[in-house]
């Protein structure tokens, strides 16, 4: 418990920093949100198969976006990308797992308020959905999103620790990821004959126990395994 | 600071020089009984030599006498015997004469070549006083 | 006495450089400097000391531990100034002071008031707004402080005006006075160099070239004035120019003037600066 306790007070350093400018964003995010989700009455009635990718986008990609670009990853001397807290923490007295942790803190406040209010607007925004879901088949519906926001969005989260990389490979990878989410899109659409959400919704309507277990599992799963991995790279990679 | 000035183009070994001129310093009254130091690593910047050799210094120093440390205190001035005071300055003017002599011979002049000078700059000095 | 850090064999390769073998060991009360010509890797020698990277081979000891191993306490006892101050940028001096010696159980929070006060500090502005000498100032400000053990200083004064380097140079004589502590610098100003190192450690595109005490390293060498160069090469020789020899190896050249009737008009030693100049030729 120690270590969360100092990766806390480290995370305070960061988020303290720029409070003002987060408030901003999140108010900047919930306009975002708002008028993006006016549409969801539409994807609701015909499938309009677009609004998954911009949701997943707006649910998982822009809070790490959010962060302040000084503290964003960033390519240093030579090849090597990092976020600068973890150079500079590694030049005090403070172990790896310490640092991790303070990333993982700073990751969730930037995310969790994020997405949490995005599914809370969905139940103002759009009546249909509103019509269709219980309480808690909504519980259910807010784990599995959450548990998508662990397992992917904490990736990013785990990435900053960052490591000596060629910037032809970087752009290479990055074309595969975009791939491989397309690929990932079409096959769900071609296979579920419906939208990522609508999929969602229909889960934890007809499992809901089931769903929230599956996700608890999955966020205390990718939470671990999220932070193990980071810790190894930052072992790996030269700070150079 | 202490007014030691060290030559770099001397063979003498650095940590023989600190030794002699200290111990001249002290012999002549300059630096009295109880005078503190300067730390070992103040006088290695001052001096700009390393820690090692003026470690080295002081400990002969302080084998011979001539400074003590008090531990914690730093290191101070000794009170020392008047024996000793004699033999520092015995030794320091026959070494600047031993030093003239060298320049003398390498110049091919006798013994008493040299004496008649030496006799002519005391008469000079007594003159000029 | 024990040594504090023990470099042994250190090697690490990078894309078009590669450093070591390296071996140097740090004993308490020196102060070691480390010089080279840029790029001889003496930044990435100190980073590997702090495990910022891992070596391909050799091992670094801290107070016993081994620096690439899990327990990283030993980071207590270690302060690194580092050449490039990375990650600072977005806070004030008055919040890094905060983080920083939250983490030193000995913080010495008189010195640091010292510091800032001599050397003009503002506090209350980002750190990234400060010019460069203001944030070396910042750095060793929250450095000296830390009280820790072993003091690692890459580059402190580049950007240092004099007087800035002359108290910088006190406090530093002060602190290594206060308890048994050491010091690892690396400088390009001859007069740190001068005044502060009792060992040099040379390094010449990522090898060691030797590790010397400074008086031993100023005596190893000697200038000749002759009243003739002999045809043939002097044993010894480093250079010759004119009527002037410089010699590696005094008592080789001594003993053969002596042997061949040369006659020395004058000697001399040679200044440090020239000396790690024929080194890093």
């Amino acid at each position: 418990m120690h270590t969360w306790k100092q990766a806390a007070w480290l995370a305070g350093f960061e988020l303290k920093a720029r409070i003002k400018r987060s408030l901003l964003m999140l108010a900047f995010y919930t306009i975002v949100g708002f008028i993006f989700l006016t549409s969801f009455d539409n994807y609701l009635a015909d499938n309009f198969y677009a609004f998954d990718l911009l949701f997943l986008l707006l649910f998982i990609m822009f809070p790490a976006w959010m962060k302040p670009k000084i503290f964003q990853m960033q390519k240093m001397d030579g090849d090597l990308w990092t976020v600068p807290a973890v150079i500079m923490l590694q030049q005090l007295p403070v172990p790896k797992a310490v640092i991790v942790k303070s990333r993982f803190i700073i990751h969730s406040v930037y995310s969790f308020p994020y997405q949490l209010m995005l599914l809370v607007m969905l139940l103002v925004v759009s009546s249909s959905f509103r019509e269709m879901i219980t309480p808690l088949s909504y519980t259910a519906f807010v784990a599995i999103w959450l548990a998508v926001s662990v397992a992917l969005g904490f990736a990013m989260a785990a990435s900053e620790a960052g490591g000596t990389f060629d910037t032809k490979l970087l752009a290479k990878s990055m074309i595969y990821l975009v791939l491989g989410v397309a690929v990932f899109y079409a096959a769900f659409q071609w296979l579920a004959d419906e939208g990522l959400i609508y999929w969602t919704i229909g889960m934890a309507q007809n499992w809901p126990m089931l769903s929230i277990g599956v996700s608890l599992l999955t966020i205390y799963a990718g939470w671990n395994y999220w932070q193990r991995v980071m810790k190894k790279d930052i072992e790996k990679a030269d700070y150079l | 600071m202490l007014p030691i000035r060290l030559s770099k183009e001397s063979r003498e070994p650095i940590y023989h020089q600190i030794e002699k001129q200290l111990k001249a310093l002290i012999a002549g009254g300059h630096l009295t009984a109880g005078t503190p130091l300067p730390s070992i690593r103040a006088l290695s910047k001052d001096l700009e030599i390393s820690v090692i050799t003026i470690r080295r210094a002081y400990q002969d120093l302080e084998a011979q006498g001539f400074i003590e440390t008090a531990h914690g205190k730093g290191t101070y001035v000794a009170e020392i015997k008047d024996v000793l005071k004699q033999e520092v300055k015995t030794a320091s003017v026959s070494e600047s004469f031993e030093r003239a002599i060298e320049t003398a011979r390498s110049y091919d002049y006798s013994d008493e070549e040299m004496t008649a000078i030496f006799h002519a700059i005391l008469e000079k000095r007594k003159k000029g006083e | 006495m024990p040594s504090w850090i023990e470099i042994n064999g250190l090697q690490k390769s990078l894309d078009d450089f590669q450093l070591g073998p390296i071996s140097l060991a740090i004993e308490p009360g020196t102060i070691t400097a480390l010089v080279g010509n840029n790029g001889s890797g003496k930044s990435t020698l100190l980073k590997l000391v702090m495990n910022l990277a891992n070596a391909d081979a050799g091992t670094i000891e801290v107070f016993g531990e081994t620096a690439a191993g899990k327990d990283e306490s030993w980071k207590q006892k270690l302060a690194f100034h580092p050449q490039k101050i990375i990650g600072w940028d977005a806070y004030t001096g008055t919040t890094l002071k905060e983080m920083i010696s939250s983490l030193y159980g000995e913080w010495d929070e008189a010195l640091f008031e010292r510091m800032v006060g001599l050397f003009d500090i503002p506090l209350d502005k980002r750190f990234g707004k400060l010019s460069q000498g203001m944030q070396q100032k910042l750095s060793l400000a929250l450095a000296l402080p830390r009280n820790t053990e072993v003091l690692i200083l890459d580059e402190p004064t580049a950007f240092l005006d004099i007087p800035s380097k002359r108290h910088f140079m006190d406090l530093l004589i002060d602190w290594m006075d206060a308890k048994e502590r050491a010091v690892i610098i690396t400088s390009h100003q001859t007069d740190d160099l001068r005044k502060l190192a009792d060992y040099i450690f040379v390094m010449r595109d990522g090898k060691a070239i030797g590790h010397y005490e400074k008086e031993a390293l100023l005596e190893s060498y000697r200038r000749y004035w002759l009243d003739r160069l002999p045809d043939g090469s002097v044993p010894g020789e480093m250079s010759r120019d004119r009527q002037q020899i410089i010699s590696g190896d005094p008592a080789a050249t001594e003993h053969y003037f002596a042997v061949q009737n040369i006659t020395v008009i004058d000697h001399a030693a040679l200044d440090l600066e020239e000396i790690i100049d024929l080194l890093l030729k």
